[in-house]
């Protein structure tokens, strides 16, 4: 099948990754191969009711939910790219809402 | 006598010291610096004294005294952890995975961090951002990956056993490469904390050793139930095994789908070689099929991306690890400068895969199609253990090393280096790879598959093979 360069891109937005317009074209190549290889599970008969699997076992158990103090080897400040009065410091969000 | 074995023995006999052995590492380390093997990422003479000092303060343990290299996407407090990824470049965990801390435990020296395809994502480590791991025999060739710096240290013998990381194959698959021995646990069987997270339903903490019984050492310490992490199971750890396995009526299946009619005639040759000797020991062997081992490398390259899109998408410039601003200058745009100047080529497309398989309007046709046929894949294994086979026997790798740069531009043919190993990781089996032979001087791995948590009989077949066989002997004179 062919994704199309638009598709790539929107993609791209969804995993909040920036691909250089240089790169396009063959990330877009790239893409393309590894699904028409991917298109051969169609090939498989599925039952309709198929469970899904999981390794693991069977059970997940969970343990007791109590607070503990976490020790940390080194403090958030030592790094985080900025850690100031015990906060997380990112750019605001402006523009965020609009996307 | 095993090399981790010896050493714990000479420290128990006093005949050597953490402090001693922590100089002998070091030196080593130094002189494989001159050969630019590139296998190790973080390692300091001061680090070794402070780790032979605390060995020191400690009883005698079931690893005292064993310098052991941990592969640089299981963290460690005392030296940088990055995933071998720029977007973690200089990043200190602030705690020790699990597998860490029973090392420790056990007196057991962190040696070394090594190298590794950017967040275990590859086949031939030529994916690290600091610079591609050379295979100890050939520096022309790669040692597989995406633990090749881990197997690349131990083939060197700069260490007797070190840790690595299986999502598809990325330990028995190097191992093969590499010449020595790879040992992936059942999924559950080692605690995945601390493990930075790639395919969370594949990834296991696995082992390298020289010997088999190197890496059965340090599995037995690391496995068991872990409260940290809930898709631990509730048994005890690895036993270690008495000794080699009487193969005496025991039935070893040889699936089909793994021998195709264009296996390189070498590893042919080889695993031909090392059927005959499974038969001389006593074993019953015959031949069984697995029909849906053909869609693992396609399964795989689903699901993998896909777990991987969701677990890297912590990796954003906000709490650790690189920052890089964007051209606006908002949150949105440090996202997404700081993840496309981070990750590299490879990390970037299987996020890209990921995230289009999981997207609306493909979910189905991709995602939810690869879980069904990963169910049949699991189910193949399941049937034919249940018809009186203990364990399976196939090539680990189509070929020998291959040459450095033959498959990077081409992302499905570096994909099929997997072709062996990525369905018994969907299955969520043991399974150990252990040199069998050579071709013009590269190793050759033969696999071994046993039931889930099987690990034990698996090591005690392993270790019967290794001693009835000669690893250095090439398979077509």
């Amino acid at each position: 099948m062919r994704i199309t360069r638009e598709e790539v891109l929107h993609i791209a937005k969804l995993a909040e990754l920036q691909i250089p317009d240089a790169e396009l074209e063959r990330v877009t190549d790239e893409l393309c191969r590894i699904c028409d290889y991917v298109d051969q599970l169609n090939e498989v008969p599925i039952p309709s009711q198929a469970d899904p699997f999981a390794p693991g076992p069977g059970r997940v158990g969970l343990r007791e939910d109590i607070v503990r103090p976490t020790r940390l080897a080194h403090a958030p400040s030592a790094f985080a790219p900025e850690f100031v009065d015990g906060f997380f410091l990112v750019p605001k969000l402006d523009g965020m809402e609009e996307e | 006598m095993s090399r981790v074995a010896e050493i714990v023995d000479a420290m128990r006999a006093g005949q050597s010291s953490p402090g001693a052995m922590a100089r002998e590492v070091a030196a080593r380390l130094a002189l494989a610096e001159t050969r630019a093997l590139n296998a190790v990422l973080a390692w300091s003479s001061d680090a070794l004294d402070r780790e032979a000092a605390r060995i020191d303060g400690q009883g005698h343990g079931a690893l005292t005294g064993v310098p052991v290299a941990i592969k640089d996407n299981i963290v460690t407090t005392e030296q940088p952890t990055t995933c071998g990824s720029k977007i973690l470049e200089g990043y200190v965990s602030p705690f020790n995975a699990t597998a860490v801390v029973r090392l420790r435990g056990a007196g057991a020296m962190i040696a070394a961090k090594t190298n590794l395809d950017e967040f275990a994502m590859g086949s031939s480590t030529e994916h690290s951002a600091f610079g591609r791991v050379h295979h100890p025999l050939d520096p022309a060739r790669v040692p597989g990956g995406s633990s090749g710096g881990s197997a690349a240290v131990v083939a060197a013998h700069l260490v007797p056993a070190a840790l690595g990381s299986e999502t598809g194959g990325s330990v028995r698959q190097p191992a093969s490469f590499c010449g020595v021995v790879g040992v992936k646990p059942t999924y559950g069987r080692v605690s995945r904390y601390g493990l930075v997270a790639f395919g969370s339903s594949l990834d296991c903490i696995s082992v390298f050793g020289e010997t088999t019984d190197d890496a059965a050492r340090v599995l037995s310490v690391i496995s068991g139930h872990d409260p940290l992490d809930a898709t631990t199971v509730d048994r005890p750890p690895t036993e270690l095994p008495d000794g080699p396995a009487s193969l005496d009526g025991m039935t070893i299946g040889l699936p089909q789908e793994y021998f195709p009619d264009d296996l390189d005639p070498g590893v042919r040759a080889a695993t031909d070689r090392a059927v005959s000797v499974l038969r001389e020991l006593g074993a019953k062997v015959k031949p069984v099929s697995l029909p849906h081992s053909r869609y693992a490398v396609p399964t795989y390259y689903v699901i993998a991306p896909a777990e991987a899109a969701s677990n890297l998408a912590r990796y954003d410039g906000a709490r650790y690890g690189q920052r890089v601003v964007g051209e606006g200058g908002g949150l949105r745009d440090l996202y997404r400068a700081t993840r496309g100047a981070g990750f590299g080529p490879e990390v970037r497309r299987r996020i890209l895969i990921g995230t289009y398989v999981l997207s609306a309007g493909y979910y189905d046709a991709y995602y939810t199609k690869a879980q069904q046929v990963r169910v049949r894949i699991a189910q193949d294994f399941g049937q034919v253990f249940g018809q009186g086979v203990d364990y399976l026997f196939t090539p680990t790798t189509p070929t020998p090393a291959f040459a450095a740069g033959e498959r990077t531009e081409d992302p499905v043919s570096m994909y099929l280096a997997d072709i062996f190993t990525a369905a018994i990781s969907l299955a969520g089996l043991p399974a150990m790879s252990l040199p069998i032979g050579r071709i013009d001087g590269l190793p050759i791995g033969g696999q071994l598959i046993a039931p889930a948590f099987d690990e034990t009989g698996m090591l005690a077949v392993g270790m019967a093979l290794e001693q009835a066989i000669d690893p250095t002997a090439e398979a077509l004179s």
